[in-house]
């Protein structure tokens, strides 16, 4: 159980979001973060493996005590195939 | 002709290697130039640099890069820029390079830029000390952008920065953000000085398309919101077609540069 969830969620969904565009091992503000009474999820795409551990470490410290769901997926972005003509 | 590449918001960081290398591989065959927009690393750290400088280090064309508000944080900027330079890169902040690609002149002018808002909705040099050296802050840099991109003398002049300059580009974002995402003092200064295209990132949840209040195309190429690893984009220039870009010069612009 959260010992946070007291609080409004709107409060704590923004301090992991915070935590995660600070904290130097994730410094992103690009995932999303849903607090419910008892959970986190995380949702979302970053590049690597470590990146994904990374993000639920730093919610976990951030929200002690919540359940983290780390529905984060790990891709790289393909090469484009198509060029667009300007001018 | 002339093709060109460009990606903001890469973000490498040390456990990048070889991320970026793999999606580069056709790069060298699709275009006669790179453009980095900013956020090239994910903390500011010299050692992201060298790592990006690494995944670079096979591309056989000319790499242009301005640096984004990530890669201030670390309060390492100098170091970064050695570190890009040394592995062949032009970096830019406030001034400007001008590249022959097979004849044809691509002048670059960049800026990292900064935040204040959109007509209708901006900040202002008024109150608090901070506020005036933010809004200031903003001014100096849209002042060097607009010097340095008048100075080009080419036939294709291109304006890099990686905060926005027009708020097209910002849809899909939350409005709440748009003071800290860019400003209309870049699109003002790169209408009066006159552009072929705009390039910036930053924006990560807008949108690719958009053009300024006074008719210039603008791309928002953070990677995120193209959804692959760079954009393509083609220009006519006023030469024939540009077949090769490995022979290209670059000739800096003697223009200083801005205390960002």
């Amino acid at each position: 159980m959260g010992e946070h969830q007291t609080e409004p969620t709107t409060y704590l969904a923004e301090r992991a979001h915070q935590a995660l565009a600070e904290d130097p091992r994730t410094a992103t503000m690009d995932i999303r973060v849903t607090v419910t009474e008892h959970t986190v999820v995380l949702s979302g795409s970053v590049t690597t493996h470590e990146r994904r551990i990374a993000a639920e470490e730093v919610v976990r410290e951030a929200l002690p005590g919540y359940e983290i769901l780390n529905r984060m997926i790990v891709g790289a972005y393909p090469p484009p195939e198509e060029t667009e003509r300007v001018s | 002709m002339i093709r060109i590449a460009a990606v903001g918001d890469i973000h490498i960081g040390t456990d990048s290697a070889g991320v970026l290398r793999q999606q580069l591989e056709r790069l060298p065959d699709q275009a006669d130039l790179f453009l980095l927009a900013g956020d090239l690393t994910r903390v500011g750290d010299p050692a992201e640099a060298a790592i990006l400088a690494d995944e670079l280090a096979s591309l056989r064309i000319p790499v242009v890069a301005v640096l984004g508000n990530h890669d201030y944080h670390g309060d390492a900027v100098a170091e970064i820029e050695a570190v890009l330079v040394r592995a062949g890169l032009t970096v830019l902040e406030g001034d400007a390079v001008t590249l022959d690609l097979g004849g044809t002149r691509v002048g670059i002018a960049a800026t990292k830029g900064f935040g204040g808002g959109f007509a209708g909705a901006t900040g202002s040099e008024f109150g608090e000390p901070e506020m005036k050296a933010f809004i200031r802050r903003t001014k100096a840099h849209a002042e060097r952008l607009e010097q340095s991109l008048s100075g080009l003398e080419a036939d294709i002049r291109i304006a890099l920065l990686h905060y926005a300059p027009i708020r097209d580009t910002l849809q899909g974002e939350p409005l709440e953000l748009y003071p800290f995402l860019g400003s209309y003092l870049f699109g003002e200064a790169i209408d009066r000085a006159g552009a072929d295209l705009v390039f910036h990132g930053h924006a990560h949840k807008g949108c690719e398309h958009g053009v300024t209040p006074g008719g210039i195309q603008v791309r928002n190429v953070a990677q995120p919101v193209l959804g692959h690893a760079y954009g393509l984009y083609c220009l006519n220039g006023d030469s024939e077609d540009v077949a090769v870009a490995a022979a290209a010069s670059p000739t800096a612009m003697p223009s200083g540069r801005a205390t960002p």
